[in-house]
């Protein structure tokens, strides 16, 4: 049979793959054999040596044996069972076991499991102290003395997470991990993104929040604790004792330890991960390999982010405005208050005089109850939430090319593709999981990757192509190369025919696109836009990513747009590895419009003006609609200034500092009749609230979530609501029965079913089918049948064709001569967003305590500036007053600030209200402004233990090579053999 | 028309209420476990009259100190090898296989019997026509072969299963090992050894007639 191998494993035959090695073998076929530097998700590493077992009568390391048909493994082997205890013995040279004592001690410690099942009962070689101390930062520790020296750490730092930190230096008579070049782990270029200490086996690397809190005698002073373990060590006659105490405590810690499944609140990738908790304390993030979208990735906001959800500043009860001051209240006093104004403004108004907004941090059931509460309930489709202020315009660009406005496929497909093309992304930053996708591919698999950017970012560092465009013109190059590649002749043709309408309109459309022309625009020079195209060309599948540098500008649905054609025309649809990704932003930017939060369509994108659609809705949910579509945020914000909009309902939406013209929005604020903010914090926004409502995080409720690619997780409940707060869904249900609308959702789980049974494009989404680390991408047919792979067989319109749609460039704002430096903006990959959670994470904060202006070393000679220099930037909207970082990351006249911030350094006091034309999405991007120098001398925002002035030292893995041609090691087989030769000598 | 404002009453609930509140948690759980309470409170009393709580809460107060006093005093005496020899002692007697060592007990149980009818006087300098009438006796034959059985199982190797060594002396055991003549192996690799060990139970037999001589 082709593609399979005849091998033999301990005397019986069975089939293997190609391309599998022993390991893989025996491990499919429940024969275990050590292997304590393997993890799956990191392949052979090969420095313990402890897998090795006999392929053909050669020992050989069953980790990185490659099997050929024909092989014979034996794992039971005397010589190879010899070899094994050889070098778990040289492990165990390396590893202190005190297992009892130890905060690893949780049943999955790899080194206790392996000398348990080898029944070792002594070690020949003896544990020695390495001559390092412990190190440790806020986030981790590593313990020399605890390190085997296997790699996993260095491998996921280097070849995953490709941060490029951590190596061993395998030169020293004690070889030990370091960071850079021998820096403490606080000051290296570290990220703390946690792969090091999510992959030890051991206690070596390991996350603080364990330490001292895992174990029941962990806690222990170290005063005491050195001679507790001397005393273990000491009278422990064989490590089977050792084992079965430890194998006890850890069996009492499962009665202490909670370790709960979540998803990730921080950004759109999705990243799915164990909770383990102790009380209400957070003993850390445990990624596990089955997570569909991370793995065992994390960044450090997923693994370590979490303080803020036991922060004293929670809210932990309803507030009541009461003249200029807030006084606490029950939920009923808030609930009575909340229906009357309601009330009176209905009667007064009508129903379009209130407005809802919900949240893209939020999960799926709360957005849909809240567009309910909007449409059903109150009698409007004034309902939106805020990926109106960054992905609306992609979703645009879909709509109107491929017919869905999701990505194509998932993030494997992005790390399968030949040719990877991000535009207007920070997406090292933003997107820090998927970013080590093509980090790696490109690292290991010769993905090629082309970066367009204003700035140098961490993606552009890499880039095998970097191109700045002028800010606002990627439609312009994008065009161009579009038609460069038609004019040549190197689209696809055959995929246009079969599967795309309009091509011949589009083509004229392209007539004013002349690389001349783009070239003049754009910046990008000719040979630019040409090398771009010919990569396209050769690559067999292209994958293209874009995010808020596209999005927020005058033109984004265009450019969006724009992208899509030039996939469509090079055929780059319909296959694996290959298709358009605009990446979300925030947790559940997908989900929150997927379920209906937006003013003209119903969950699944069907339009509220369609009589079918809505006369399904009104049987299901026994009311008479609202049938013209309602206002989106942007909207809102004008109706409020107007005098048509009174009464707004908002939550876990920071909107008076997020939303762009923050000025203008504050002042709409103040305009309102009645303001009810649900959060989870008193934000700034809350500030002009007349109700705020104390809602849960995530880590209080269940639910779902849809990340970027379209896949609905599940999010189980790790505490109980803080206080008196209560999870959002709860709450927009309590207020809607107040106005008779009789919900009895007893969980978020009957929401989904709801929603399953009345939206066709979740129609078999069900929490069963969710369970644990299960996930489904959107469509779901009702037979639970998803669609990983977006476009297979044709395009969702009438005739199954996508249509090439035409779009013409809009200039960018021109704010006047005045304003001569562009601002940028974005995120920093530490913080998120305003900063409302972030900055309560004490770790994070001491690196990055503050928002910082970065500017370029040409602008900073011209003018004075020099890093610490306080300067005002001012625009025809506002003033922000933020501290500098000179930085070659931004050159000339352009400015980077993000938007980090709530007070003077927030981003958005500078923004205008200018939006993109099709969709309202705030133009962020189009800001300019002039420059003060308010103080020259000021120290440096940026911390020295900031990671961006650490040194990485990039290699590939571990570098084990350097490792065997030590003078004192030997391949324990080779051991074997020798002894062997002179017993038989 | 609402102001920004981050002025908050927070909502304090008078000393009274608070206790009052306290009270009323207090009051069910006491009812929802009426009988584990009761049975508690007399368990309690007990230990009271025996001072455990005083001294408890003296050990818990002082928790640290004592417990690195107590750990380094341990740590530095002899307290481990005691620690070491009961857990051994354990693993002795798991060893231990009644149902063969019977017979050796009432074999030892006899043989103490007869040594503890045997009197010494009068017999004195019985010379050898003594000895070797005893040698015929059936009973002295048969407990010399049990004797030799003895000493077959007494030399077999058996430092696989060792536990009290420590693993320095095995080390050193095992460098010796590598250098011939500084010490004599424990392992009985080759047959050469096998006599020394015939040559010491003969020797261990012959005792009492060197003795007697």
């Amino acid at each position: 049979m082709s593609g399979y191998l005849e091998i033999k494993l301990n005397g019986k035959r069975i089939q293997a793959q190609e391309h599998q090695t022993a390991l893989d073998v025996m491990t499919e076929n429940d024969t275990e054999v050590p292997s304590l530097c393997y993890h799956p998700s990191l392949g052979a590493i090969e420095t313990c040596d402890t897998c090795i077992v006999n392929v053909n009568g050669e020992m050989v390391r069953s980790c990185s044996t490659k099997l050929q048909d024909g092989d014979v493994i034996s794992s039971k082997s005397e010589d190879a069972h010899e070899a094994q205890l050889i070098a778990l013995d040289r492990v165990l040279g390396n590893h202190e076991l005190y297992c009892t004592v130890c905060d690893y001690n949780n049943g999955d410690c790899e080194i206790h499991n392996a000398v348990k099942d080898m029944k070792i009962n002594h070690q020949e070689t003896p544990f020695t102290h390495k001559p390092f101390e412990v190190d440790r930062n806020a986030f981790y520790r590593y313990d020399p003395d605890q390190c085997i020296l296997c790699g996993r750490c260095v491998e996921a730092c280097q070849d995953v997470q490709v941060t490029e930190t951590l190596t061993i230096d395998w030169e020293r008579e004690r070889p030990r991990v370091i960071w850079d070049k021998d820096s403490p782990i606080e000051e290296s270029s570290c990220v703390n993104c946690g792969h090091c200490s999510t992959v030890c086996p051991c206690n070596a690397m390991m996350e603080v929040g364990m330490e001292g809190e895992a174990g029941f005698l962990t806690g222990i002073k170290d005063d005491s604790m050195r001679p507790m373990i001397n005393i273990t060590k000491e009278v422990e006659t064989g490590y089977g004792q050792l084992m079965t105490m430890s194998d006890m405590e850890a069996s009492m810690r499962e009665n202490r330890i909670e370790k709960t499944k979540t998803v990730c609140t921080y950004c759109g990738v999705g990243c799915a991960f164990d909770v383990w908790t102790k009380d209400r304390q957070v003993l850390k993030v445990e990624p596990q390999t089955e997570a569909p979208a991370n793995g065992i990735s994390t960044c450090v906001k997923g693994k370590f982010g979490w303080d803020f959800v036991n922060s004293e500043e929670r809210l932990e009860k309803p507030l009541i405005r009461e003249g200029d001051a807030f006084r606490e209240a029950e939920w009923d006093e808030a609930y009575d208050l909340i229906e009357r104004k309601f009330n009176e403004e209905k009667e007064k108004n009508g129903p379009d005089g209130l407005a809802f907004i919900t949240s893209s941090k939020c999960t799926n059931e709360d957005s849909y109850v809240m567009q309910k509460l909007s449409r059903a309930v109150i009698g409007t489709n004034n309902v939106d939430n805020c990926s109106r202020y960054c992905q609306s315009p992609a979703t645009m660009g879909l709509w109107r090319t491929v017919g869905y406005g999701g990505d194509s496929g998932s993030i494997t497909d992005i790390e399968k593709a030949e040719l990877v093309i991000i535009a207007g992304s920070n997406t090292d930053e933003s997107h820090p999981v998927l970013a080590t996708r093509v980090k790696r591919a490109q690292k290991l698999h010769g993905q090629k990757v082309i970066v367009s950017d204003l700035r140098k970012n961490g993606m552009a560092d890499r880039a095998d192509q970097f191109v700045q465009p002028a800010g606002g013109t990627d439609l312009v190059w994008v065009s161009a190369v579009t038609k460069y590649m038609i004019d040549q002749g190197w689209h696809d043709q055959s995929f246009v025919d079969e599967h795309v309408n309009y091509f011949e309109e589009f083509k004229e459309s392209l007539e004013p696109y002349t690389l001349e022309y783009a070239e003049k625009v754009s910046g990008l020079t000719k040979e630019e836009m040409i090398e771009i195209a010919t990569s396209i060309y050769h690559a067999e599948t292209t994958c293209f990513l874009w995010a808020m540098g596209i999005t927020q500008h005058g033109g984004g649905s265009d450019t969006s747009t724009a992208i899509s054609n030039l996939m469509l025309v090079t055929g780059n649809y319909m296959k694996p590895g290959a298709g358009t990704y605009p990446l979300r932003g925030h947790n559940n930017v997908q989900g929150a419009s997927d379920f209906g939060s937006m003013p003209d369509r119903f969950p699944g994108y069907e339009y509220v003006t369609d009589d079918d659609v809505r006369a399904r809705y009104e049987k299901g949910w026994g009311v008479e609609l609202p049938t013209e579509k309602g206002l989106n945020n942007h909207e809102m914000v004008d109706a409020i200034h107007d005098g048509n909009l009174n009464v707004l309902y908002l939550k876990g939406e920071e909107m008076g500092i997020v939303d762009s013209n923050a000025n203008y929005v504050q002042s709409a604020l103040e305009k309102l009749d009645f303001f009810v903010v649900q959060d989870i914090f008193f934000s700034k926004t809350a500030e002009q609230a007349d109700v705020v409502l104390p809602a849960s995080p995530s880590f209080e409720k269940e639910g779902t979530f849809v990340n970027t690619e379209r896949r609905f997780q599940r999010l189980y409940q790790v505490f109980d609501p803080l206080g008196d707060s209560k999870p959002d869904w709860q709450i927009i249900m309590e207020i809607a029965n107040r106005f008779g609308a009789d919900w009895n959702y007893g969980n978020p789980g009957e929401i989904m079913d709801e929603v399953a049974s009345l939206c066709p494009m979740f129609a078999g989404v069900s929490y069963d089918r969710l369970e644990g680390y299960d996930s489904l991408q959107w469509p779901v047919a009702e037979d639970g049948t998803d669609t990983p792979l977006l476009f297979e067989k044709e395009f969702p319109f009438p005739d199954g064709k996508a249509r090439l749609y035409p779009v013409d460039w809009t200039p960018p704002l021109d704010m006047g001569e005045e304003y001569d430096l562009h601002v940028n903006n974005g995120r920093l990959l530490e913080h998120f967003h305003e900063g409302n959670l972030t900055y309560k994470v004490p770790g994070i904060t001491k690196k990055t305590p503050s928002v910082f202006l970065e500017v370029s070393p040409e602008l900073a000679e011209e003018r004075g500036v020099e890093d610490g220099t306080l300067v005002r930037l001012t625009s025809p909207h506002g003033h922000v007053k933020v501290p500098c970082v000179v930085t070659d990351r931004v050159k000339g006249k352009e400015l980077y600030l993000p938007m980090n911030d709530t007070g003077e350094g927030a981003i958005n006091y500078l923004t205008s209200s200018h939006a993109d034309k099709d969709t309202d999405t705030p133009a962020y991007k189009e800001v300019s402004a002039k420059m003060e120098i308010l103080e020259q001398k000021g120290e440096s925002p940026l911390p020295r233990i900031n990671h961006r002035n650490g040194n990485p030292q990039p290699q590939i893995g571990v570098a084990v090579e350097k490792k065997w041609a030590r003078k004192d090691y030997t391949f324990p087989g080779d051991v074997v053999k020798e002894r062997r030769s002179r017993h038989n000598g | 028309m609402a102001k920004a404002t981050q002025v908050i009453h927070r909502m304090e609930p008078s000393e009274e209420e608070l206790r009052q509140r306290d009270w009323e948690e207090i009051e069910s759980v006491l009812l929802e476990n009426k009988e584990v309470i009761a049975d508690t409170f007399e368990l309690m009393k007990g230990l009271q009259d025996w001072e455990v709580f005083n001294t408890l809460n003296a050990l818990v107060k002082e928790g640290d100190a004592v417990l690195e006093r107590f750990m380094t005093a341990i740590d530095e005496s002899d307290a481990t090898q005691s620690l070491k020899n009961t857990l051994l002692g354990f693993g002795v007697l798991g060893n231990l296989n009644m149902e063969e060592i019977e017979p050796l007990i009432l074999k030892m149980n006899t043989a103490i019997s007869q040594v503890a009818e045997y009197e010494h006087y009068g017999k004195e300098g019985g010379g050898y026509s003594a000895f070797l009438q005893s040698m015929r006796d059936p009973e002295v034959i048969e407990g010399i072969n049990v004797l030799m059985a003895f000493l077959k199982g007494f030399g077999a190797n058996q430092e696989d299963r060792e536990k009290m060594e420590s693993r320095e002396a095995k080390e050193q055991h095992k460098s010796e090992r590598k250098v011939p003549g500084t010490r004599i192996s424990r392992y009985p690799s080759s047959t050469n050894s096998k006599w020394y060990l015939a040559a010491a139970g003969v020797t261990l037999v012959a005792l009492p007639f060197i003795f007697k001589k």
